[in-house]
């Protein structure tokens, strides 16, 4: 295996840069989220302490690949971060859904208005990469007994069918009022499909084919990014109360992450 | 008086969403219009509208304003209550009916402009109660002329119009076949009291379906829960006729004429209606807009007044009254209210008043209670001046212990009933003998009496609230009586000597004639009425597109 180095950066410094800029749009999604509900837990400044942590740790990272201190702070951050995500996706579930009134049997109803129950989740995905990224960073091919490769489709996987999960219950929520509420169900839904065929059986037919939804999840992303922000304009008020809707409309730095998702694959395709 | 003088005088054309502004539209003041339309609310306007679309030429008429939800609603609880309908009236028997407030509506948009907004379907038990419960001592228990299944296509259109943001799986009534075009709500505080409760009972409980938007749609933004639905919707996230049909009405090239109070009906020697007489702001004079059908929609007590205001030598007991039923068989539903107070913050005037939550659990006859007939247990969230006076008249309370009282307004939260009202002759609206409105028109006497079962089914609801409220784990209940909502008064039936119109909402008597509100109903259901008022004005809208294409009008 030959990294391929592109626009003067290695693979993993790129993947150093997408956990940093993940990460960010968790922290910055947690932090909204949070302070809606105006912090009234300590924990919910958990995601924003380690989120930042590994940030900086992904961004050190990036910009000085080799000391090895800076890939074991990548790993640490990583983990850490990990272990809030998992704490919080118990919080997100124990207070958002199963101690609120009605508990389960209202379930449907909390996962769309309790606390996004998966975004937690994404926190640990975001620090999984940092620990895929710092193993790799370090010169080593492969992680968690899985070729360095196979491990960043079979990621791909994961966190694409949570994020497709996530925003399907969300824009159901949103009664799919727009056409275009459908696309993250759809296109990164056949390229999650291919990033496990080509964890699991790669070829060259499905590499292409692999290759050309993970560009168009990306631009769909960038669409999203748009959508959103005109969604937050058709709230009440629109733009001229842009942070009272920026609470309440949709969550603007969402759609991003199908960009983050489908960076990884192509790394993944184009420069391991 | 020229047109712009007539615009200037009669027409507030200001429409939703547009600041200040005049919205042009048709005027057929001059012209016999196909179709005029007595009434710009729930049912005025969707019969309106869908009959403008169509291609007939029509004109609605409201006695109220066209408003401006930015410019004319105020969240203010005194302020609105110029969106009530308070002319003068009189009002008797044992259970003298509150009028004025809740239970009318005046202005485009009629009392959409201030409803909660709950948008159910009737069950299909409810049109067949007569077959199903018996007949009912001293007392008129009727089933419908025609079945849910007739109205079911209009369900799903009313629906859809209005965007009722409902749940994924409603476990009550007939399957639906199609989801709620929006999402549920989310729960408020109240809503909260009512699922804790419920759980623990027990009762099933499920989120309500109502019509305000959950999600943006066309031009209109999804609510922002500020709680001021009963003053007239500023956002214009509640899907009122005004903001929905009557844009629609207009669209389409229906005159939109507000402030025009229609004092009585005419007709020609035929007995057939010829147009309206009608009063505008700001003149003495009546003036007549010619139509070749005129469609009725004033609801159960404004309805059969002008039918009777309008007798003639043809018809010396009230347009279309050969039957003697026009304003008989007056109903209401029994809208009791329970309150309790909680150790946490409610802040119950938060959100849409439903809450969010609502139980059909009772809305069926049930074994062994005494009494036949169900009811719906709904939240409820008044605002402050309202809440008050509920504390005086529901407890007694006043000067000092009410002031005391009144700091813990916002850990109180409420439950309310819709229930059903049996059907009696002796509950009427006719006209008063002596007491004359503003226009100089004879005003409605309404009289009005619990049946029995009408007291039975009440007292088991408050039975049943107080049971929630406590279990969710209210303390001080207390209760308040409430009633809401009219039917009955020019009821459908298939014999023209025991009814007014016939299944089409076509008077019996004057072919051209139709009456196309809540006083159709033959008897009240168990369900807040506007969703199955404004899904009949649709089927009536097109058995008139019908009857038109066969050359029956």
């Amino acid at each position: 295996m030959t990294p391929i180095e592109f626009l003067g950066l290695y693979p993993f410094q790129w993947l150093a840069i997408i956990t940093a800029g993940t990460t960010l749009l968790l922290m910055i999604d947690a932090l909204v989220g949070h302070y809606r509900r105006a912090f009234a837990y300590r924990m919910q400044y958990a995601p924003v302490i380690t989120g930042a942590a590994l940030v900086v740790a992904a961004l050190l990272a990036a910009i000085f690949p080799h000391p090895p201190l800076l890939n074991q702070l990548l790993s640490w951050a990583g983990w850490l971060t990990a272990a809030t995500g998992l704490i919080g996706f118990g919080y997100h579930f124990y207070y958002g859904i199963v101690t609120k009134p009605g508990g389960l049997k209202w379930l449907l109803h909390y996962l769309m208005y309790g606390a996004p129950i998966l975004a937690p989740l994404g926190l640990t995905a975001a620090g999984v990469l940092g620990v895929i990224t710092a193993r790799g960073l370090a010169g080593g091919n492969a992680v968690f007994g899985l070729a360095m490769p196979v491990a960043l489709f079979l990621f791909v996987t994961i966190v694409l069918a949570g994020a497709i999960a996530q925003a399907g219950i969300l824009h159901y929520r949103g009664a799919f009022n727009n056409p275009a509420m459908y696309a993250p169900l759809t296109v990164p839904s056949l390229a999650m499909i291919a990033s496990a065929w080509m964890a699991l059986a790669p070829s060259t037919v499905v590499r292409a084919a692999f290759a050309v939804l993970l560009w168009m999840t990306l631009l769909a992303g960038f669409i999203g990014l748009g959508m959103h922000l005109r969604g937050l304009d058709r709230e009440m008020g629109g733009l001229y109360v842009w942070f009272s809707n920026l609470l309440e409309g949709p969550p603007q730095g969402a759609p991003g992450l199908f960009i983050a998702w489908a960076a990884i694959g192509l790394v993944g395709i184009y420069l391991l | 008086m020229t047109q712009q003088d007539q615009i200037m005088a009669g027409w507030s054309l200001s429409a939703p969403g547009i600041h200040g502004g005049r919205v042009p539209m048709r005027d057929w003041s001059r012209e016999e219009v196909d179709v005029c339309v007595v009434g710009a609310g729930a049912s005025g306007g969707v019969v309106g509208a869908k009959l403008a679309e169509a291609g007939f030429s029509v004109v609605i008429l409201d006695a109220g304003p066209h408003w401006d939800p930015m410019s004319d609603f105020i969240s203010d609880e005194h302020a609105s209550t110029k969106l009530f309908w308070t002319d003068e009236r009189i009002t008797g028997g044992n259970d003298p009916v509150e009028l004025g407030s809740n239970n009318s509506g005046r202005g485009v948009g009629g009392s959409t402009v201030h409803y909660s907004m709950v948008a159910l379907r009737a069950h299909p038990h409810h049109f067949r109660r007569r077959t199903l419960e018996g007949s009912i001592e001293d007392a008129d228990h009727r089933d419908w002329p025609l079945a849910f299944e007739d109205l079911e296509p209009y369900y799903e259109e009313v629906e859809e119009e209005l965007q009722i943001a409902g749940p994924t799986f409603y476990p009550w009534g007939k399957p639906r076949r199609r989801r709620y075009p929006q999402r549920e709500h989310e729960l408020n505080a109240s809503a909260n009291v009512l699922v804790r409760g419920c759980a623990k009972l027990g009762i099933p409980v499920a989120p309500s379906p109502i019509a305000t938007l959950s999600a943006p749609h066309e031009d209109r933004p999804p609510c922002v829960y500020r709680g001021f639905c009963n003053f007239g919707c500023t956002t214009n996230a509640k899907s009122s006729i005004l903001v929905t049909y009557i844009p629609r009405a207009i669209r389409a090239g229906a005159e939109i004429r507000g402030n025009a109070m229609v004092a009585r009906i005419t007709h020609d020697s035929h007995g057939r209606a010829t147009g309206v007489l009608h009063f505008r702001k700001g003149s003495d004079e009546l003036f007549q807009q010619r139509a070749k059908s005129v469609i009725v929609a004033g609801y159960a007590i404004e309805s059969p007044r002008l039918l009777l205001n309008s007798a003639g030598s043809l018809f010396p007991e009230g347009l279309a009254n050969s039957s003697g039923r026009v304003g008989k068989y007056f109903m209401v539903q029994s809208s009791e209210q329970v309150y309790a107070k909680f150790t946490e913050r409610i802040n119950q005037y938060k959100a849409p008043p439903p809450g969010g939550a609502i139980t059909e659990h009772f809305n069926r006859t049930m074994p062994g209670v005494g009494f036949v007939g169900g009811y719906t247990i709904e939240v409820i969230g008044p605002h402050p001046v309202d809440f008050v006076a509920k504390m005086a008249t529901g407890r007694g309370l006043w000067g000092e212990g009410l002031r005391r009282e009144m700091l813990d307004y916002n850990c109180f939260s409420g439950l309310g009933m819709v229930g059903a009202v049996m059907s009696n002759v002796n509950n009427e609206v006719k006209l008063h003998e002596t007491e004359q409105d503003q226009y100089g028109l004879p005003v409605s006497h309404v009289i009005f009496s619990y049946h029995d079962n009408d007291k039975r089914l009440i007292k088991h609801a408050r039975e049943k609230m107080t049971e929630i409220l406590q279990a969710a784990g209210g303390e001080d209940v207390w209760s308040d009586h409430r009633m809401a909502h009219l039917f009955g008064t020019c009821r459908m039936g298939l014999d023209p000597d025991d009814s007014v119109v016939n299944v089409d909402c076509r008077a019996h008597d004057v072919p051209n004639l139709f009456i196309c509100d809540g006083s159709v109903f033959p008897n009240s259901t168990g369900v807040n009425p506007s969703l199955t008022i404004q899904a009949l004005a649709a089927r009536t809208a097109d058995r008139i597109c019908d009857m038109a294409r066969r050359g029956e009008l």
